[in-house]
């Protein structure tokens, strides 16, 4: 796993080598993202073996479809993030079927991290602090939006706004974090 | 919608967020060509999903990496195959993958073959599995069906025993008041003898109605293998038998008994304890003993 970090070949060339069959590059892959997939399935479900399995699931996914990924379509990263989001969603969605809701999202321990590499790291930092600057109002519509199975209306209904202003802030966020996130590119 | 509502519309889109209906709009611009809000949405879907990174140390428990790939190390060994597949993918997944180290075309086929059959019969091991699990939650069931409908044939059982005893009970009220009620009611009140010095009981008799009610309170519970019996004491036979009964602790008896025989001149009446069944002439001590009442 280490060897794979070293070398830092890109997402796409992983991806190249996945689907000639290389379960090194897909090894490889789990480093690079697994850990922060986890964290995103972790934002919408109740605990870490569900999430684990979302992003396991997320990525035998990745290693099945390898030969049709089209990168003229998006990056590797947003591909797998689309992929946990909305798998993560789903399951979220059974387990509401199986059982009551005990609560709201479930709220994550903080936990250090020390292993991720630099480059992520770094763009984590951009990203963080980018958020930062947004108003408040607008970061929590954004990520209430993006962190939850909650749609327009009911995002508007959890901060007692209207419709029409929740989508402002969305849209404004949205804006915002990509004009604070310019320059920056995989 | 215009060409500017649908690109008002995109970082929704981005998000995820679409209502359908927005949702369907967008798809429609989208495939009728228009090549700049395809650019948009994609670099805002990467906007989106960069937002999964600002998560990256906040959450997500150590070694999570680690347990994910021994999960998709499973998967790629064909121990565990994944949820819902079946094993003609799996088998084609082994297929596509290479075989480690430089082997023949021969080699690979092989083991591609193997990797195959192994795969079905872990498919046929794990239905096998399954509907043995299946096949023993079912018997679970029906043997708490089967527990379940024996506790119920157990509560109807006690039930109608319950039944029973209130009917009779009801039964004997009804006599009893029939009796009271009659214009030529006679009374006998029995007194309590040394046996029974708390007890004390009634005799209630229409002979027009050819009815009595004994009715009593008072009398120690019917020891095993005795009963009470009561007794007519006339002029012309001497005792009579009239009725048995049993007395529970702390509840009264009214039990139907048979009215003295008619013209006969009745001189006392008693209650005995005797042997269950009852006898023809009394044999144990007395409980109780009274005149009867002017008629």
């Amino acid at each position: 796993m280490a060897d794979a970090k070293q070398a830092m070949p890109a997402d796409r060339d992983l991806v190249v080598a996945m689907a000639a069959g290389d379960s090194e590059a897909l090894r490889s892959l789990n480093a690079r993202y697994g850990r922060m997939l986890a964290a995103l399935a972790r934002r919408f479900l109740s605990n870490e073996s569900d999430a684990e399995e979302v992003v396991a699931d997320v990525l035998w996914q990745a290693w099945r479809e390898a030969k049709t990924f089209d990168a003229a379509r998006g990056s590797v990263s947003v591909w797998l993030v689309t992929l946990a989001r909305s798998r993560a969603i789903d399951r979220l969605r059974a387990n509401r079927a199986r059982k009551p809701p005990s609560g709201e999202q479930p709220a994550s321990e903080p936990v250090a991290d020390p292993a991720v590499e630099l480059n992520q790291a770094q763009r984590a930092s951009i990203v963080r602090t980018a958020l930062a600057g947004l108003d408040s109002n607008e970061r929590a519509a954004l990520q209430l939006a993006y962190f939850s199975d909650l749609s327009q209306s009911e995002v508007a209904e959890k901060l007692g706004i209207p419709l029409g202003t929740v989508k402002t802030r969305m849209r404004s966020a949205m804006i915002k974090l990509r004009e604070a996130l310019s320059g920056r590119r995989e | 919608m215009d060409h500017q509502a649908i690109r008002d519309l995109l970082p929704l889109a981005a998000l995820d967020r679409l209502e359908p209906d927005e949702a369907r709009e967008l798809e429609e611009h989208l495939r009728a060509g228009c090549d700049e809000c395809e650019a948009e949405l994609r670099e805002l879907r990467e906007v989106a999903a960069s937002l999964a990174l600002s998560l990256e140390q906040e959450s997500s428990e150590a070694g999570s990496e680690e347990r994910i790939w021994e999960r998709l190390e499973a998967r790629l060994d064909g121990a565990v195959p994944q949820t819902g597949r079946p094993a003609g993918a799996k088998a084609a997944d082994s297929a596509r993958r290479p075989a480690r180290g430089r082997v023949g075309a021969w080699r690979a086929a092989t083991a591609a073959l193997a990797a195959g059959i192994i795969g079905i019969a872990i498919y046929a091991g794990q239905l096998s599995d399954r509907l043995r699990r299946t096949n023993e939650e079912h018997q679970q069931q029906l043997a708490a069906m089967n527990s379940r409908l024996a506790g119920l044939n157990a509560e109807l059982e006690k039930t109608r025993v319950e039944v029973g005893t209130l009917q009779r009970v009801l039964g004997d009220r009804i006599r009893l008041e029939k009796v009271l009620s009659a214009p030529d009611l006679r009374l006998t009140r029995l007194a309590p003898l040394t046996p029974a010095p708390g007890a004390h009981a009634i005799v209630a008799v229409s002979a027009t109605n050819k009815a009595a009610v004994f009715q009593a309170a008072g009398l120690p519970p019917t020891p095993p293998g005795k009963t009470y019996e009561l007794w007519w004491i006339t002029k012309e036979h001497g005792p009579v038998a009239a009725g048995l009964f049993r007395a529970e602790d702390g509840h009264p008896v009214v039990a139907p008994v048979a009215p003295p025989p008619p013209g006969e001149h009745v001189l006392l009446s008693a209650v005995t304890l005797e042997p269950a069944g009852g006898v023809s002439k009394p044999t144990g001590a007395m409980y109780l003993k009274g005149v009867p009442g002017p008629a």
